[in-house]
């Protein structure tokens, strides 16, 4: 869909403009409320961290997606009470979203900004947050390895949980950049994209020494692993991947977290390591974005303004008729990243004037290509919001594109 | 043209071009000369290099190789984002210095 890129950018800025505009006010009045957190507030400050995030992603805006992710983490923590919104806490957010708006409003541009300091701050506060056994699981790590033994990553215990939470699934993935990539007349930069996408890439390493200097012969292999979380399932991930079958291992983390090693009675975390906090970065685009699902999420019953109804076999996703536009995509994502997890079709009943926005009409992309490979139907129960068809119409979706991508048309109102 | 500044013992390569495999081999052999010896720091200024493809990655790399066995290190200079963003991505910023 790259011809839409420009018109989806334009609406990104737009977007991002309406979430930040009275963001400095909600922060403000999360620091006069102190422990006693207005959650309607953190849940408004969190949705617009959650939606410029996944916007971000989808459009390859990696350091405007990672300044998101962090933002969203320490909201996260702030709205499960792990932190207090004090002073210093407020003013680190207020740095932090001010920088993203100048890295929106920069555009692919903004990539070239170093905002190592500010992710590093920001994952700081959240490491200090941490409960004892969550900065416990950060030292202690486990190896990842191809089927043949030989390992290639070492990553925290508490990465890899939070990597395949909500139902996501991980691989490791292992190219070959020169019989994968150039000879198939693609980029590395291809590849990423397209990863990007429709995933998180946890870790990514090269095999420098397999390429030999300038005195070698040019090289004829240079090998690439990267290991990935998405919600794409096994039988569709060497089409997502362009691979074949053999060079995708999944990673079954749940027993490599039992398998691991209990803690060293002197582990200690990495102050300031550079690692997330509860909870997982979701799929940049993909409907499991977000954190893990809360109580209300996790009983079935609502997110945000939609609440999921069971229907003969079938889930019905549904504002009410009094609920007009305040849909957010992160609600819809996550509504419909549990109805996926589950195994289960949706109906969307959504009002007339839903308008889900960027990152809910990416969710639906994600989502409708996640069903159909799942062989789950996803569809509205009657007409399709005239809010939602009109945005997707501003986005530059088109019948043809999105048939390109796999995508019924009729999911946004175009046939 | 591969513009070449050589002081004592750093050197500056300016490819000029995109850095993909019909233009790798002539850089490698300039590259190649370079690197006398003696010289251990060499940055790759990227000014007007719009896309680095793998076979050119696999220069980058090798040019890496070389000069980590004398010590040095490879220092990449004015990237534009998205190889910026690619090399980070393939957390090559481990192991080159990036300037932004």
């Amino acid at each position: 869909m790259d011809h839409m890129d420009d018109d989806i950018m334009t609406m990104f800025i737009e977007d991002t403009r309406e979430h930040l505009g009275d963001i400095e006010a909600c922060l403000m009045d999360m620091e006069r409320d102190g422990e006693e957190i207005d959650e309607e507030v953190v849940n408004k400050v969190f949705r617009a961290a959650h939606s410029i995030k996944g916007g971000a992603g989808f459009l390859n805006l990696q350091n405007t997606r990672d300044l998101g992710h962090k933002l969203e983490n320490v909201l996260h923590m702030i709205r499960s009470r792990e932190i207090a919104p004090d002073t210093r806490v407020i003013n680190i957010l207020l740095g932090g979203f001010d920088r993203l708006r100048t890295l929106v409003e920069l555009g692919p541009p903004g990539d070239a900004e170093d905002i190592s300091g500010l992710l590093a701050e920001l994952s700081g506060l959240a490491v200090e947050h941490l409960p004892e056994e969550k900065k416990a699981d950060l030292a202690r790590t486990v190896d990842i390895a191809l089927p043949n033994g030989r390992t290639i990553f070492t990553e925290d215990r508490l990465s890899l949980e939070q990597a395949v939470a909500g139902g996501k699934l991980l691989y490791l993935v292992e190219y070959d950049l020169i019989h994968d990539v150039h000879a198939r007349k693609k980029t590395p930069l291809d590849i990423f994209s397209a990863m990007e996408a429709s995933g998180l890439i946890l870790d990514c390493r090269m095999d420098l020494a397999a390429v030999g200097d300038l005195d070698a012969p040019p090289t004829n292999s240079i090998p690439l692993y990267v290991l990935f979380s998405t919600i794409v399932e096994p039988d569709v991930a060497s089409y997502l991947f362009a691979l074949d079958e053999r060079r995708i291992t999944p990673i079954h983390v749940e027993t490599l977290l039992a398998d691991a090693p209990p803690p060293a009675p002197d582990a200690t975390p990495q102050a300031g390591a550079d690692h997330a906090a509860a909870p997982a970065a979701g799929p940049a685009t993909a409907p499991a974005a977000g954190p893990a699902a809360g109580p209300a999420e996790e009983a079935g019953g609502r997110f945000g303004p939609l609440a999921l109804v069971m229907e003969d076999g079938v889930a019905r996703l549904t504002t009410g008729p009094d609920q007009e536009a305040d849909l957010s995509g992160a609600d819809l994502a996550a509504a419909l990243s549990a109805c996926l997890t589950r195994g289960i079709g949706v109906r969307l009943d959504l009002s007339p004037g839903t308008e889900p926005g960027l990152d809910g009409l990416v969710a639906l992309v994600s989502a409708a290509r996640s069903f159909a490979a799942r062989g789950l139907s996803l569809a509205h129960a009657g007409e399709v919001p005239a809010g939602l068809s009109a945005q997707a119409a501003r986005a530059g979706f088109t019948a043809r594109a999105l048939a390109e991508a796999g995508v019924d048309g009729r999911l946004f109102g175009m046939s | 043209m591969n513009d070449m500044e050589n002081g004592s013992a750093a050197v500056v390569l300016r490819p000029g071009r995109d850095i993909v495999a019909s233009t790798v081999e002539g850089l490698r052999q300039e590259w190649k000369k370079a690197l006398t010896p003696g010289v251990a720091a060499l940055t790759v200024d990227l000014s007007d290099v719009e896309m680095i493809d793998s076979v050119g990655l696999g220069l980058l790399i090798a040019t890496h190789n070389t000069l980590g066995k004398v010590g040095g290190k490879l220092r990449i200079a004015h990237a534009c984002p998205d190889i910026l963003g690619l090399l980070r991505t393939m957390r090559l910023d481990k192991h080159f210095i990036l300037e932004s």
